[in-house]
């Protein structure tokens, strides 16, 4: 359980590039409730998501995650970079106020305390959840987005310059969990934030700045993000 | 016609060879080094080090499966495969590639309820300082890092209970104190640090010292292994190592190397032979002294010690070059006497010389048993057993020649001039030599002296063999193999074994309780670089119940983390749970950490298994494994009661220097013995002296040699030293014996005898020289060239001191000539 929960971080990144168009997505896009008038645009703009997700083969950014919890007084304030690279590898360098990495690559999770240099590894082979939260991003990542119509409610609105894709979990763990995510593109379909809402009360909203798409990563770059 | 007593002590050996064939018939070898080292003050620490040795930890092999980057699925499923074939055979008690999937939640089980009881291995010095409040701020200060940390949720449900993150410390610590012992893990699989091996661990049913039955384990994992690396395809190799392979192996090589080096002898022995007779039919004569020699030494030794050391073997193999003597002195004198039958007034003589050289044959053998004789004073249960063996095999070997060497006379023919030119030139140089010898004396003394101060010098440069370990047999890849399969443990560099025992677990676990702190003291101070201890795993119950008390006599508690909490921002309300398990543990309802409880885990059990033994009737002990920053410090002067520390380099670096000490005085004593026996005999100080002085002074020679090779002595090559004084001895005698018989035919069959035995000696040791055994090595070395020098210091420096006898003649057969 904490498992899938754990990778929600990149899930939800992962969702917030690939979210399929009713018309793409065949009898999956009828489940796909426009909140707002402007349906004909917001399928346009999901459209130019879906395409420009075909395109992408590497991305980078910066984040800031502000995590509201039910123990504390007041929210935490995270920052890092993330990483990916097609077909299925993820990167995340947390850099304040404590220094992890989480890395996914070759169906292993690994987190390393980057002061002690020290990792765990997670064979996802073992993990029935964690495994599945991971295909889910490589799959989404690799441009198969009708995945996600099986595990998420997705509701679109277009609010001017910005776009919102909102999904709320349909079944088993994730629905036992989180109530919502809402993801927040800009104009250029940039991706901005993603916030999650969990059943609890406590809430994770994570905004995204410095995105770059398909600039290559040098060998260096490759073997410190990736392991490769 | 033959006499009575002849009969008799023919009848005796006979049946003497046939008990020995019986019990050599049931011979087993051992190959374990440690006989090698003394009984007495630390019988103790070899006892609880065997434990050791034939424990868990000695009968596990490390296989290693090197990836070409870092280690897949691809190589977990290899390796997963090479464990299912060591499984099915039967031969393991245990394989494993990794801790149990579900590792965690053992882990989680056994620990989490229970640490509260945890808290502290000081716990009326630590649960205060742990609850303050500066230290509770500081403990959710961590907490607020863990709840950021992208891991959190892994352990967000956790912390509800576990707030202060005490489980997650004794995890930590947990985690360093099991990877000390194991291999570190990737995932659940043991892997090396660079991840690039992944590593399987089976322990055999059988002792590692079980030669035959390690035999067939080591077959089947090559099979294994060459299977895997079939499978796995390029860039991936799987290699093996464990004690067993060593104890295979050097068994291997030194039998290996007995018999080769016992063939070549046996040709080179023939073929020295056939040079000096002639005849193949005398061979048998001084092959049988030599075999009935063996048989009865090793029927001897296997009915006394219940198995014969291969090195004792080795050494034993090497009468055959002192069993050689009698029968050659014999023969040699037989073929001389026969030549000078037809002359009544030769005959007389002969009769008269062949009493003298029985005489001779005997003091031979008695100094030489004499000598051995006081080897078997050794503490060294290997070096007794050497001795017993060699000197068994001597006595026998004369006693044989004695009783049916007079048989031989059959085998020379009437007017058969075997070897007779051949013969002539040899009495021709020899008597130029002796000639040569007398003239010159002088200068051959003093020659001797300088000789005797310059090696004595020399050899006080000599190097000691501070590692046992380099005697073994072992193959050098495969010592390579297993340093660096080794290296991918973290545990690998802790040599020091400390045994804590008392009368029963609870009392043996509180005075490992004590032991871990003592220990911490002593690696703060900087003298022990780091250990691996059974505390945190398995701290005593007493311990637990002080930290609960502890816990428990604190005021407030409850209220005082509330109020840290609310200082840090934490809200005390999400975390109902922690509060209900701290007011259990408060009153008593917390449980406690058994071995019961980790014993019945799998995953513990393995642990545990190489730092905790529990023997039926036998009491508990605990193993703390510990490197120091002195590799000779054994903690001896640190350690409570209760707790016995074994070095291996210390207690070898020790047991060396004692066995040095040792061999000196027993070499001494055996030299003494000798020496007053001799004096005996000859009654004359200068004939004593002219028995003695070639083997002193070739010993000393010897040891001068070897300085100059800058060879390790270790206590083969002292023992070989005492090889050259009794054999130095016997050709001294001879010679001596035969300058006071004035006799030309004692002193042709002496001079003959002894070159001859030199010869052989010389050989036969020289072969053991070429040997891959270091120890085999060691014998040759020292005695190959100690042996010559022995036979031309008694061809020589024997006359040159002894005179008058047979050189006078000589001098007056060359001025009459």
């Amino acid at each position: 359980m904490t498992g899938r929960l754990s990778l929600s971080i990149f899930f939800i990144w992962a969702i917030t590039l690939v979210l399929p168009c009713p018309g793409n997505a065949g009898s999956a896009g009828s489940r796909v409730n426009e909140q707002h008038a402007n349906a004909g645009s917001a399928c346009s703009k999901r459209k130019d998501l879906v395409r420009k997700l075909s395109l992408l083969r590497t991305m980078r950014c910066s984040f800031k995650e502000v995590k509201t919890l039910e123990m504390l007084d007041e929210p935490l304030i995270t920052r890092g970079r993330m990483y990916y690279m097609k077909p299925g590898f993820v990167h995340q360098d947390m850099t304040s106020p404590a220094r992890q990495s989480v890395t996914i690559a070759g169906g292993k999770l690994k987190v390393t305390n980057l002061d002690l240099n020290k990792s765990e590894i997670m064979n996802l082979s073992k993990s029935k959840s964690a495994q599945a939260a991971v295909q889910s991003v490589v799959q989404v990542m690799s441009g198969r987005a009708a995945l996600l119509e099986d595990q998420y409610e997705c509701m679109l609105s277009n609010m001017g310059r910005i776009v919102r894709i909102i999904l709320i979990p349909r079944t088993g763990l994730l629905k036992k969990m989180i109530s919502r995510i809402v993801v927040t593109f800009d104009s250029s379909l940039v991706i901005k934030k993603v916030e999650i809402d969990e059943k609890k009360g406590d809430k994770s909203v994570m905004t995204f700045t410095d995105v770059v798409y398909n600039k290559p990563f040098s060998k260096e770059e490759m073997s410190k993000y990736f392991d490769l | 016609m033959i006499s009575k007593p002849i009969t008799a002590a023919r009848a005796a050996l006979a049946v003497l060879a046939v008990l020995s064939l019986w019990f050599a018939a049931g011979l087993k070898q051992d190959s374990d080094i440690t006989s090698f080292i003394p009984e007495g003050e630390q019988k103790k620490a070899v006892a609880l080090k065997n434990l050791v040795v034939s424990g868990n930890s000695a009968k596990t092999m490390i296989f290693a499966l090197k990836c070409p980057k870092e280690c897949g699925s691809k190589a977990g499923a290899c390796l997963d495969k090479a464990g299912e074939e060591l499984r099915k055979s039967g031969l393991f008690e245990h394989v494993a590639t990794g801790v149990p999937a579900d590792m965690g939640k053992v882990f989680f089980k056994t620990y989490f309820d229970s640490r509260f009881g945890l808290l502290s291995s000081q716990p009326e010095k630590d649960i205060p300082v742990i609850f303050n409040h500066a230290h509770l701020l500081k403990r959710f200060e961590k907490l607020r890092k863990v709840l950021a940390l992208p891991s959190a949720m892994f352990m967000k449900d956790m912390v509800t209970r576990d707030p202060l993150l005490l489980f997650q410390s004794r995890m930590e610590m947990l985690e360093k104190e099991a990877g000390k012992k194991t291999a570190l893990l990737c995932g659940k699989r043991f892997c090396s640090k660079d991840r690039r091996h992944l590593l399987l661990m089976a322990r055999t049913k059988a002792r590692p010292m079980d030669v035959d039955s390690q035999s067939k384990v080591l077959a089947l994992a090559e099979k294994t292994v060459e299977k895997i690396r079939k499978e796995a395809g390029p860039g991936y190799d799987l290699e093996f190592t464990g004690i067993n392979k060593f104890a295979v192996e050097s068994s291997s090589r030194i039998k290996k190397d007995i018999t080769l080096a016992m063939a070549l002898s046996f040709i080179g022995v023939a073929a020295l032979f056939l040079l000096f007779f002639k005849r193949v039919r005398f061979i048998p004569v001084v092959i049988l002294p030599i075999l009935f020699g063996m048989l009865v030494a090793v029927g001897v030794t296997q009915a006394l010690f219940g198995g014969i050391h291969g090195l004792t073997l080795a050494f034993g193999s090497t009468l055959l070059g002192i069993g050689i003597d009698f029968p050659i002195h014999l023969l040699n004198h037989m073929m001389l006497d026969k030549k000078n039958l037809d002359d009544s007034r030769q005959a007389r003589r002969s009769g008269r010389a062949g009493k003298s050289l029985n005489m001779s044959l005997f003091m031979g053998m008695f100094t030489t048993v004499l000598g051995f004789g006081a080897m078997a004073l050794s503490s060294y249960p290997g070096v007794r057993q050497i001795a017993l063996f060699s000197a068994v095999g001597v006595f026998s070997a004369f006693a044989f020649s004695i009783a049916f060497g007079p048989l031989a006379r059959g085998l020379f023919r009437f007017g058969e001039n075997a070897g007779l030119r051949q013969r002539q030139v040899f009495t021709d140089i020899t008597r130029t030599i002796i000639t040569f010898a007398w003239k010159r004396r002088r200068i051959i003394q003093a020659i001797s002296v300088v000789l005797l101060v310059v090696s004595f010098v020399l050899s006080t440069g000599l190097k000691e063999e501070k590692d046992l370990r380099n005697l073994q047999a072992a193959d050098p890849a495969t010592l390579k193999q297993d340093k660096e399969i080794r290296s991918l443990l973290p545990a690998s560099y802790m040599q020091l074994l400390l045994f804590t025992t008392s009368r029963d677990l609870e009392m043996t676990l509180r005075k490992n309780d004590g032991l871990y702190l003592d220990l911490k003291k002593l690696k703060a101070s900087g003298r022990i670089k780091g250990f691996a201890s059974l505390h945190l795993l398995l701290p005593s119950l007493d311990l637990q119940e002080r930290n609960l008390k502890v816990l428990g006599s604190i005021k407030g508690l409850e209220e005082s983390i509330r109020e840290a909490m609310r200082e840090e921002g934490i809200r005390p309300a999400a975390f109902g749970p922690f509060f209900k398990d701290l007011d259990g543990a408060l009153s008593g309802k917390s449980p406690l950490v058994k071995a019961s409880d980790l014993r019945s885990e799998p995953g513990l059990a393995m642990l545990l298994s190489s730092m905790l033994y529990i023997r039926e009737n036998k009491k508990p002990v605990v193993v703390t494994t510990a490197s120091t920053s002195n590799p000779g410090d054994d903690l001896s002067d640190v350690l409570p009661e209760g707790t016995t520390s074994f070095s291996e380099i210390a207690f070898v670096n020790h047991a060396l220097s004692m066995f040095h000490k040792e061999a000196s005085i027993l070499i001494l004593a055996g030299l003494l013995i000798i020496a007053l026996a001799i004096f005996g005999y000859k009654r004359s100080i200068l004939s004593g002296l002219a028995s003695i002085a070639p083997a002193l002074i070739a010993g000393v020679v010897t040891l001068a040699l070897l300085a100059l090779l800058g060879e390790r002595i270790n206590f083969l090559h002292i023992s070989s030293l005492l090889l050259i004084l009794c054999m130095g001895v016997d050709y001294g005698i001879f010679i001596s014996d035969s300058l006071s018989a004035r006799d030309e035919i004692a002193f042709e069959v002496a001079l003959r005898s002894v070159i001859l035995s030199a010869l052989t000696t010389c050989f036969t040791f020289g072969v053991l020289a070429v040997c891959r055994n270091p120890a085999l090595k060691a014998i040759g070395h020292t005695v190959g060239p100690g042996i010559v020098i022995a036979a031309l210091l008694a061809i020589v420096l024997t006359p040159s001191l002894q005179g008058p006898g047979i050189f006078r003649q000589e001098e007056g057969i060359r001025s009459n000539r």
